[in-house]
């Protein structure tokens, strides 16, 4: 007999069930909104995926070997790199991106004109590809891995790396939501004047007709796709998406429906569908409020942590002003998320409060006190 | 104001009217809102439409005679008069004001309605938890019923993983018996509690079921040899878990048997001295000293037979259950006597339907005061709380006994051998075992003598084969990794397991990602995930607050870890570390 094992039990796990297998799942759930992005916004939002995912690739080897300084292929080997988170943060920060970056300083972009859809899509961005690059060295070194890497960190790497970018690139976001204008939906509806006046707004904002905003958000039936197979394959609990998108639509109604007193039921409600289906709710809601280091670990922390995210939401979007709030209220509340896993601890099994050790029968009887006798329970 | 828009209203009404709810409630407010009738005239069209639509919904409740005319005048004479004074009282009110205090009536028997259901949503909980009549005859059906009455919970408990079974192997397999070996090695402490003394010498003469060692304190049991012949030695030798002395008997081959006498008619106190004398423990692996357990203070009424046998691989249980049945309830029934009840339950899980056949034709058969409970296919259905929780719905307070709910919970083997003691008068010294997994050329199950060594073992069932990782002693999840087959069976042991590479978990431990999966499956609702977090930063405190003491070590919380996290090692470091403290 060759020499045997010694562990602590358990002895078997479970079958097809390591980080690895949940990161390719999380990709492969994104690659409908990945298609989708491609299709409304042109090529070079593959190239942008490329690249962030490469940079994150890269960017959190580089930390492992020069903190290991093991600058060899077992140094490679031993980097946390190949569990493939870095590759979901890579992809979900390039599916945040603006369609279009345009830089004042540089505007290194190639147009080309799209009849169909009337707006000008990008055909090769260099400036995309700079900031890219930026973004993805940030949330790799400074976010991940400088807290410990996969599960410490304490905010969402994509939502963090949205708000870099927009930190240090304001004009180049700011420009990018306003000023896809005159196509077929009409303006974006957060930044326009919220009037749901066009027509067909809604089914267009549901295929993702809606030309606005970050590349990844805007194909609802697509996010729907990955959000399928995520709970099908048991990676996300399908409950929180619901609750992040229902309670959003509550809170749309009443922010809303405050400042929009004069409006008809039927315009607020249709304004509410508007919120919901517009901006990054959706998308968020699927990807990156189910993200698992930056959300609390029971579920009702999570409905707290969900109905967190969803208020902040619309309160940035409706009395602040600033068009678009989902990233940073995931940032705002995965910092609450150490607050809410100290609070909220389920109760072990059997648990009881110290006075009531007495068990009441059904018929008011009391059964004699228990047992001191006996350690071993 | 379209034709179509009051058909559709009109519907609903009828809908939530015809089942008796007041389609009021729904019609006025649809006609104010979506039809822009004013309120006054809505009320009014209300009253009216509630004439034809009341008649024919009366003559369907008529019909099913759900109308009692006793309560019916005592209800309907007031409400006519007060609906006559409202109706001018309604008149003298603007439209406007009365929309709003129709709308807040509305909204407070919305509230009501919610609070209802909330209310008997808590108390249904509640009931299943507290549903505990002391000393009722059919306390078991209660318990597994809710506040109605409806049987409609099933027999488990809440978390808990489905781990793959690999019961095949052995499941089919009647049980043999091994010879035993020249030479057996029969250790002292087989038990939970103290090492028994040996009562033997170097060069003594015994017979097989003579008394070997004796029991050391209340926590503890008789050892018994389990061949005749002569005590070479007292050495020290290594166990499963630790290492103690071993009583190492040579085999004359002659099996003279020392039994006691056969008890007919025992009473209680007979039946626990038995128990006690004969080394009866736990035999499901924890080795708790049976008459321990029998010999309770509380009022007990349950008596539970734990037949679940969650553990993968394991088949030991469910074999007893088919050939040894009949003795199996009778052992059953003298120890449910011995704990001071008449009847004993029977929870099998219902991967075993041939078990639960064979258990119910006995019952009926002998008309046993025994009953079989299927319990549902889930890991670990077979830890005691759990299985209490899924048969009578009581939750044993943390840090109790099950006695302290009513219950004693035993084996299904330690059943066997109270049988086999008190109406045959054979000591403990042999039990069955499955010898199984993919390392092993021919799994079986098998009568064991205490002391037979693993390599004995595994030359019975064929040898070994395959790139084997892990021995195990006991089953997959629960079990010990042994370092070799230089070790003794002993009472507790219900399973030998070698597992080959494809089958043990050999994964390098990963960062905790946070997935909160071991959380989602304790069936303590503890939080894994933070224990070992604290366990390996020093953080005892914490450890204790997220519940490291109530970890019963089922291993759920590991087996689903994608990380590969050896949670119940940190979980186990954490107790340990804070018994130490408290001492």
């Amino acid at each position: 007999m060759n020499s045997l094992t010694i562990s602590a039990s358990p002895h078997i796990a479970k079958p097809n069930n390591s980080t690895r297998r949940i990161m390719l799942d999380v990709l492969l759930a994104l690659m409908p909104v990945t298609v989708a992005a491609v299709v409304y916004f042109g090529y070079h939002v593959v190239i942008n995926a490329v690249v962030c995912m490469a940079g994150c690739f890269g960017a959190e080897l580089l930390y492992d070997l020069i903190a290991t300084k093991k600058w060899s292929r077992e140094g490679v080997r031993a980097s946390s790199v190949w569990d493939c988170s870095c590759l979901v943060s890579g992809l979900l920060l390039a599916l945040n991106l603006p369609s279009k970056i345009k830089l004042p300083a540089w505007d290194w972009n190639f147009y080309v004109k799209n009849a169909a859809h009337e707006i000008d899509n990008i055909a090769f961005s260099f400036d995309t590809l700079i900031l890219c690059l930026f973004a993805s060295i940030f949330i790799m070194m400074i976010v991940k891995k400088l807290f410990g890497g996969i599960g410490k960190n304490f905010v969402n790497p994509a939502a963090m790396g949205r708000i870099f970018l927009f930190a240090i690139a304001p004009l180049a976001a700011v420009q990018t939501i306003g000023l896809v204008a005159n196509a077929t939906t009409g303006a974006t509806w957060l930044t326009g004047s919220k009037k749901t006046s066009a027509a067909n707004l809604l089914f267009n904002m549901f295929i993702g007709n809606k030309g606005s905003a970050a590349v990844g958000e805007t194909c609802i039936i697509a996010i729907i796709i990955g959000y399928l197979y995520l709970s099908i394959r048991k990676v996300i609990d399908f409950r929180l998406p619901l609750i992040v998108v229902g309670s959003a639509a509550v809170f749309a109604l009443l922010f809303d429906g405050l400042i929009n007193m004069h409006l008809s039921g039927p315009r607020l409600v249709n304004n509410m569908l508007a919120h919901v289906c517009s901006g990054g709710l959706i998308f968020g809601a699927v990807f990156m409020v189910t993200d698992y280091a930056t959300s609390p670990n029971t579920f009702w922390g999570q409905v707290i942590y969900c109905i967190g995210v969803s208020l902040v939401t619309m309160l940035i979007r409706v009395f602040a002003d600033y068009p678009e709030g989902m990233s940073f209220a995931i940032v705002i509340m995965n910092i609450t998320v150490p607050l809410i896993d100290r609070f909220v601890v389920p109760r072990p099994f059997g648990y009881y409060k110290e006075k009531k050790v007495r068990i009441k029968a059904a018929d008011g009887s009391r059964v004699p006190s228990e047992p001191k006798a006996g350690g071993a329970a | 104001m379209s034709v179509l828009l009051l058909i559709l209203i009109g519907i609903a009404g009828g809908i939530i009217g015809g089942m008796g709810m007041g389609g009021g409630t729904l019609l006025i407010p649809l006609m104010t809102l979506l039809a822009g009738v004013e309120q006054h005239t809505a009320q009014a069209i209300n009253l009216a439409a509630f004439i034809p639509m009341s008649a024919v919904a009366l003559a369907v409740h008529l019909k099913n005679k759900l109308i009692d005319f006793k309560y019916l005048l005592w209800v309907a004479l007031p409400a006519v008069a007060a609906s006559v004074a409202a109706a001018y009282l309604s008149r003298a009110v603007g439209g406007r004001a009365l929309s709003r205090w129709f709308g807040i009536f509305l909204i407070v028997l919305g509230l009501y309605q919610l609070g209802t259901i909330l209310y008997n949503l808590i108390r249904t909980i509640k009931f299943r938890r507290k549903s505990f009549t002391k000393g009722g005859s059919v306390w078991y059906n209660k318990g597994r019923t809710n506040a109605e009455g409806v049987k409609n919970l099933k027999n488990t408990f809440s978390r808990g993983v489905h781990p793959q079974a690999n019961k095949a192997m052995t499941e089919r397999k009647g049980i043999e018996t091994v010879p035993a070996p020249a030479v057996v090695y029969i250790p002292v402490a087989q038990h939970i509690g103290k090492p028994a003394t040996p009562v033997v010498r170097p060069g003594d003469t015994v017979k097989m079921g003579q008394l070997i060692a004796m029991e050391e304190g209340k926590i503890s049991a008789n050892i018994f040899s389990s061949v005749s012949g002569t005590v070479k030695a007292i050495e020290k030798r290594a166990t499963a878990s630790g290492r103690c002395d071993h009583i190492v008997i040579e085999n004359d081959g002659q099996y003279v048997e020392d039994r006691l006498e056969p008890l007919d008619n025992p009473d209680r106190a007979q039946i626990i001295e038995r128990v006690r004398y004969c080394g009866i423990v736990g035999m499901g692996g924890a080795g708790f000293p049976t008459e321990v357990k029998l010999d309770h203070k509380t009022s007990v009424d349950t008596f539970i037979v734990n037949g679940a046998e969650c553990e993968p691989y394991i088949t030991c249980d469910h074999r007893i259950m088919l050939e040894y049945t009949d003795n199996l309830i009778r052992g059953a029934l003298l120890l449910a006597e011995a704990a001071g009840v008449r009847h004993a339950t029977f929870a099998v899980e219902e991967n075993k339907p041939d078990a639960i056949a064979k258990l119910n034709e006995s019952i009926a058969r002998n008309n046993f005061n025994a009953e079989v409970v299927p319990v549902v296919t889930k890991y670990p259905q077979g830890a005691e709380k759990q299985l209490i929780y899924a048969v009578t719905r009581r939750k044993v307070p943390v840090g109790k006994l099950p006695a302290a709910v009513g219950c004693v919970v035993n084996n299904v083997h330690t059943a066997l051998s109270a049988y086999l003691a008190v109406k045959e008068g054979q000591t403990l010294y042999k039990r069955i075992m499955t010898v199984t997994g993919g390392g092993v050329v021919e799994p079986k199950n098998v009568w064991v003598s205490n002391g037979t060594l693993y390599a004995d073992l595994l030359a019975f069932c064929g040898g070994e084969k395959g790139d084997i990782v892990k021995m195990i002693n006991g089953g997959p999840m629960m079990g010990v990794a042994v370092a070799g087959a230089e070790i003794a069976a002993t009472k507790t042991t219900s399973c030998l397991l070698l597992l080959t590479r494809e089958e043990a978990n050999t994964a390098v431990p990963g960062p905790c990602i946070n997935c909160a999966r071991c959380a989602k499956v304790c069936p303590m609702k503890l939080m894994p995930m933070f224990i070992d977090a604290c366990a390996l930063s020093g953080d005892m405190d914490g450890a204790v607050k997220y519940g490291a003491l109530n970890c019963i070590e089922c291993g759920s919380c590991a087996y689903v870890c994608p990380a590969k996290r050896p949670l119940v090692q940190s979980i186990r470091l954490a107790k340990k570390k804070v018994r130490e403290a408290k001492k």
